[in-house]
């Protein structure tokens, strides 16, 4: 369907307008958190869209300069609280690239684990968000049905049920607890058949796919260039997944598929939008969902094996042993891992002592908010939250 | 291509390039900042090399001087390579990456906005996480809080908050140590 | 009235000036006592409607929210409940009048209340089960009329008032037409639907009002799309009326309701009250019933069509700056709008308060419709438990598609703006103007056949054609809904033959 914009190019003659300008407030009733969007509109077509951020701004990586690096953990869930074990796993992993630290079998086991259930869960939300501010007020709510059930694994595993703590340097807090494995399968096997019916609800939806096709469409190169990373850049056409081409941890091992837009092509999941549109990047977050699962399908059996080892192996630890004060050796790393919203980037740079010197925190949401001016020019009204919701944007992790 | 194969590539065009060995971590290349700009355009420009996609641009205050530190991750050929750019404290300014990617525009003010990091030819240079009208640069080491902003005082009167500004002005104190010491 | 007119005007309806002793002024309007008792007396029917509607509104939202915990898998309001709050408030004045100071009539109160606690605690175990929280709407009614009045400093104070009122007064309005059963209506205008069709449209004013008077750029953005969206739907639901009046060759609302109730003078007794003959089994009509519910949905800014009150987007559109009271307004006028135009519809599509049972109609009947060349010329009468019965059936069969609106509203998701403008100019015009054509030429032919055949003959077969068209249709309803699913689908909802390891 041509956009409203496409014969708005001349100006009207003899029709004196002007230009509102609106501010989408810091108090927002769609779950994005505390953005402020100035926009100007001329009529319902947006002439720009400028973000404002800073009003979540805590100033964590400079109160990482200050501390432990071990005292760091915590203060890594609330850099994107709804996947706080993904944001965990960044750090660890560039403290122990530094340190040169090897975790126990058992323990990347549990990350990884935790790391999709989490993944599960954050998408449950975004997807939900992306519905409710669509107008579609069920999906979001069987999302979060769902999303308890992660939680109460998680509350069994470590205690919390937002922001866990739950990766240390070296390994994971705690062991699964007895009967965890079955409970995450028996999870896994009542998610599949409800995505199934989410995707039933809501995907194949007319009204929905009019909402989301051809809006803020972004091209591949455009993605690459604008530094879009995660679900923005595979929506977009670019087949990128930092397990399967950086593999960390026990990634290599598993397998499962990336899924990657395909706007227009008619046998596609997409056929009726564009490459690089909302709707593809809404697919691709569903679509990762299946592969979460079959995930966490496979890493229970590997758990299964690995409890079969005797207590006092090296493998069957679930925490490497460390010294009580860490020393980091003086050097530079820049690691980067899957978090649903793209990738959580750690460039920490080390001096020899206890504390680091710099801790530089790189997330996909900032990038996200980076290119929203050039792709809501033009749009309307309706089409901006569509976009935001589209580029699964929290602010906690743009303003860290 | 690994580091050596990159580094080496780039050197013979630019031979101010350095790469100092480190203990720990990813070996990292100094550009002149003189040159930063040329040298970034062609490690994205060559086709060898071809890094389209810029990570991260990180600023960062080693208390000696400040750093412009630039990941560069190539999609096409599948290799990284960071580098980075030493600036004085007084009066750091450098050239823009926005025209080469266009991912920059956020990072490079958040650099501005923590460390006063002048980049040149940046299309909207201004603060991008703190307010406005903010002063002073909150990242570097020898940041003071301001004791009031628009008439809202930042320190009160009671023991708890001494204890913290006990704290903080302990750490200040480490960190100047340090930088005198020369352990940075 | 005429009398109002000649009192206003001092003319009649041509211009022509009255004498002077025929005017009438206000003391010859009510010279005779019983002349005001019965101006006043009007009222009353219309007071109890009113509060009938107030209550059934304000129960549907509580039936929304039961519905929408229900599609979203949870359980919805569930603590405010009859008993509960009759029995707090026994408690309370048994307590009160235990107290050592109380006065007589505290503590006869509080004995008597004491006393029926236990009848209390009875009813709250039972109605709980029935109707959990089913006193949500009460007390939600009454919170909002105790919030305060907060009108900001910078809205144009008296359409800030006003606005609420001419919403609420629109949408009630058109409860005085409808036929809610055979005996049993407010007013039966001649010109019925017509009178409908303007009186709901002068909401659009209404929440324009709103939308200017708030002074807040949200809400008049909510404000004009909202005008747009209804000034819009106005044609697809006019045409759709059209083509109803066309058919039944009248305006008024009971007389549509008859003439789908006494089709044709087919021969035997039973020929009348069957469902085939709703007006809903014409192929036309059958596409234009959709279109004037979905036409219907739009001017009740209902999902998928609430742009106006777009939560994510507009915070909450027209009504954002009404707080308490004025807010409830326009939720409850949301609410005699959807009952409106539900009921509505029923009239013109689905037969009214008819039953749609020939033998169980002919049971209750008194007397039967008498038809002249297919036209109901004296209304069928009903023994009184017909009456009620139908009454029943005309709230059930509204009640259904209200039920369907707030289905529709937890479903589905809602349009763009110019999305929603397509709809309606590109797709549902053309389709209500197309069926409008279909319509009169399906008289035309009907006519024609008439005058070539004969009145018996044309009526006879239309009973049987519609009769073998409805059974197929309900028959092939049933086969679709019910059929088993594909291949294709049963794979997709079983894990195992799903995705690659």
């Amino acid at each position: 369907m041509p956009l409203v914009t496409d014969n708005l190019a001349e100006p009207k003659e003899g029709i004196d307008s002007e230009q509102m300008v609106l501010s989408m407030g810091p108090h927002h009733p769609s779950t994005h958190g505390v953005l402020r969007l100035e926009v100007v509109t001329d009529g319902e077509v947006v002439v720009s869209a400028r973000p404002d951020i800073g009003y979540l701004h805590r100033a964590i990586e400079k109160i990482g300069e200050n501390i432990d690096y071990r005292q760091f953990m915590p203060y890594t869930d609330r850099v994107d609280y709804l996947c706080a074990m993904n944001s965990n796993f960044a750090y660890a992993l560039a403290v122990e690239k530094l340190a040169g630290i090897k975790v126990p079998l058992r323990a990347e086991l549990m990350r990884v684990m935790a790391a999709e259930l989490n993944r599960i869960s954050s998408h449950m939300i975004c997807l939900g968000a992306l519905a409710m501010d669509m107008g579609a007020f069920t999906p979001f709510l069987h999302g979060i049905c769902h999303r308890e059930k992660v939680n109460d694994l998680f509350e069994e595993v470590c205690g919390a049920r937002l922001t866990y703590n739950y990766l240390t340097i070296g390994g994971v807090s705690y062991d699964a607890p007895p009967g965890f494995i079955d409970k995450c399968e028996q999870f896994a096997d009542y998610l599949w058949p409800k995505m199934v019916e989410f995707n039933e609800l809501i995907s194949g939806n007319s009204i929905f796919q009019d909402r989301l096709c051809h809006v803020g469409v972004v091209s591949r190169e455009q993605a690459i260039n604008w530094g879009l990373v995660g679900p923005n850049l595979r929506g977009s056409g670019v087949k990128w997944d930092l397990r399967k081409d950086e593999p960390y941890s026990i990634y290599d091992r598993l397998k499962f598929d990336v899924p990657v837009g395909d706007g227009g092509d008619p046998r596609g999941s997409n056929p009726n939008g564009a490459l690089g549109d909302s709707y593809d990047r809404f697919i691709v977050r569903v679509k990762e969902v299946f592969e979460s699962i079959k995930i966490v399908k496979q890493v229970c059996a590997m758990l299964r094996e690995n409890d079969k080892l005797p207590k006092d192996n090296s493998d069957r630890q679930h925490q490497a042993k460390l010294p009580i004060r860490l020393k980091v050796k003086k050097g530079e790393v820049y690691v980067r891992s899957e978090n649903p919203r793209g990738e959580t980037g750690y460039y920490i740079v080390s001096d020899g002592t206890d504390k680091p010197v710099r801790m530089k925190i790189r997330t996909g949401s900032f990038s996200a908010l980076n290119c929203f001016e050039e792709v809501t020019r033009g749009l309307l009204i309706g089409d901006v939250i569509a976009v935001i919701g589209s580029f699964d944007i929290v602010i906690p992790e743009v303003d860290r | 291509m690994d580091f050596d194969a990159i580094y080496h590539r780039t050197k013979t065009r630019f031979p101010a390039l350095e790469a100092p060995p480190l203990e720990a971590g990813e070996r990292i290349c100094v550009l002149p900042s003189a040159e930063a700009h040329a040298v970034l355009k062609f490690l994205k420009e060559d086709p060898e090399l071809h890094f389209d996609s810029l990570m991260t641009l990180a600023g960062a205050d080693t208390g000696k001087e400040f750093w412009v530190v630039y990941p560069l991750h190539s999609m096409t050929h599948r290799h990284r390579f960071l580098c980075k750019v030493v600036l004085p404290r007084d009066n750091p300014e450098c050239d823009s990456v926005v025209d080469l990617w266009a991912g920059a525009n956020f990072f490079e003010r958040e650099a501005f906005d923590l460390y006063g990091i002048k980049f040149r030819n940046h299309p909207d240079l201004r603060r991008i996480i703190n307010p406005p009208d903010w002063e002073g640069w909150p990242g570097r080491k020898d940041y003071q809080f301001p004791r009031e902003y628009h008439g809202i005082e930042t320190e009160r009167e009671d023991q708890f908050f001494q204890e913290q500004i006990n704290r903080e002005t302990k750490a200040r104190e480490l960190a100047a140590r340090r930088v005198s010491e020369g352990k940075v | 009235m005429p009398t109002i007119y000649y009192f206003l005007t001092g003319a009649d309806a041509f211009g022509n000036a009255l004498p002077a002793d025929q005017l009438y002024t206000f003391q010859h309007f009510f010279r005779e006592w019983w002349q005001l008792a019965a101006f006043i007396a009007v009222f009353i029917p219309a007071k109890i409607l009113f509060v009938v509607v107030q209550a059934v509104a304000g129960g549907s939202t509580y039936i929304e929210r039961k519905v929408a915990a229900d599609i979203q898998r949870r359980v919805g309001p569930n603590k405010c409940n009859v008993g509960s709050f009759l029995g707090e408030f026994a408690r309370i004045c048994q307590n009160n009048g235990a107290r050592p100071g109380a006065g007589i009539i505290a503590k006869l109160m509080g004995f008597a209340l004491g006393l029926a606690l236990p009848l209390l605690d009875l009813i709250d175990k039972v109605l709980a089960k029935l109707a959990p929280g089913v006193l949500i709407f009460l007390a939600d009614g009454v919170k909002l009329i105790l919030k305060e009045d907060i009108i900001p400093a910078a809205v144009d104070k008296p359409l800030f008032k006003a606005a609420p009122t001419v919403v609420l007064v629109s949408a009630f309005g058109a409860l005085a037409v409808l036929p809610y059963s055979d005996a049993w209506y407010a007013a039966d205008f001649n010109i019925g639907v017509f009178f409908i069709a303007a009186v709901t449209s002068i909401e659009v004013l209404g929440i324009l009002m709103a939308g200017w008077s708030s002074n807040n750029k949200w809400a008049l953005l909510g404000g004009m799309r909202s005008a747009a969206q209804i000034v819009s739907y106005e044609l697809p639901v006019g045409l759709a009326i059209c083509a109803v009046i066309l058919f039944s060759g009248t305006m008024s609302m009971q007389a549509i309701t008859y003439d789908q109730f006494a089709f044709n003078d087919a021969g035997s007794a039973l020929s009348q009250g069957w469902f085939w003959q709703w007006n809903v089994f014409n192929p036309f009509m059958l596409i234009l019933a959709p279109v004037y519910f979905l036409a219907a949905l739009a001017e009740c800014n209902r999902t998928p069509f609430d742009i106006p009150e777009a939560e994510s987007e507009l915070v909450s559109g027209y009504h954002t700056e009404y707080s308490g009271m004025r807010f409830a307004f326009f939720f409850m006028a949301e609410y005699a709008m959807m009952y409106a135009t539900s009921a509505i519809a029923v009239t013109l599509f689905f037969g009214g308060w008819s039953t749609g049972i020939a033998p169980l109609e002919h049971a209750l009947m008194v007397a039967p419709a008498v038809l002249q060349n297919g036209i109901v010329v004296q209304a069928p009468q009903f023994h009184w438990l017909g009456t009620l019965i139908h009454l029943l059936v005309f709230a059930l069969k509204t009640f259904a598609l209200v039920f369907i609106m707030m289905w529709i509203r937890w479903t589905l998701p809602r349009f763009r703006v110019d999305q929603m403008m397509t709809l309606c100019w590109k797709k549902l015009i053309p389709i209500s103007l197309f069926c409008l054509l279909g319509i009169a030429a399906w008289m035309i032919v009907r006519m024609l056949l008439i005058q070539r055949f004969g009145v018996e003959a044309i009526e006879g077969t239309l009973f049987w054609t519609r009769f073998v068209f409805a059974f197929a249709l309900i028959g092939w309803l049933v086969w679709y809904f019910a059929k088993p699913l594909s291949k294709e689908q049963r794979e997709q909802r079983e894990f195992a033959s799903a995705g690659t390891f």
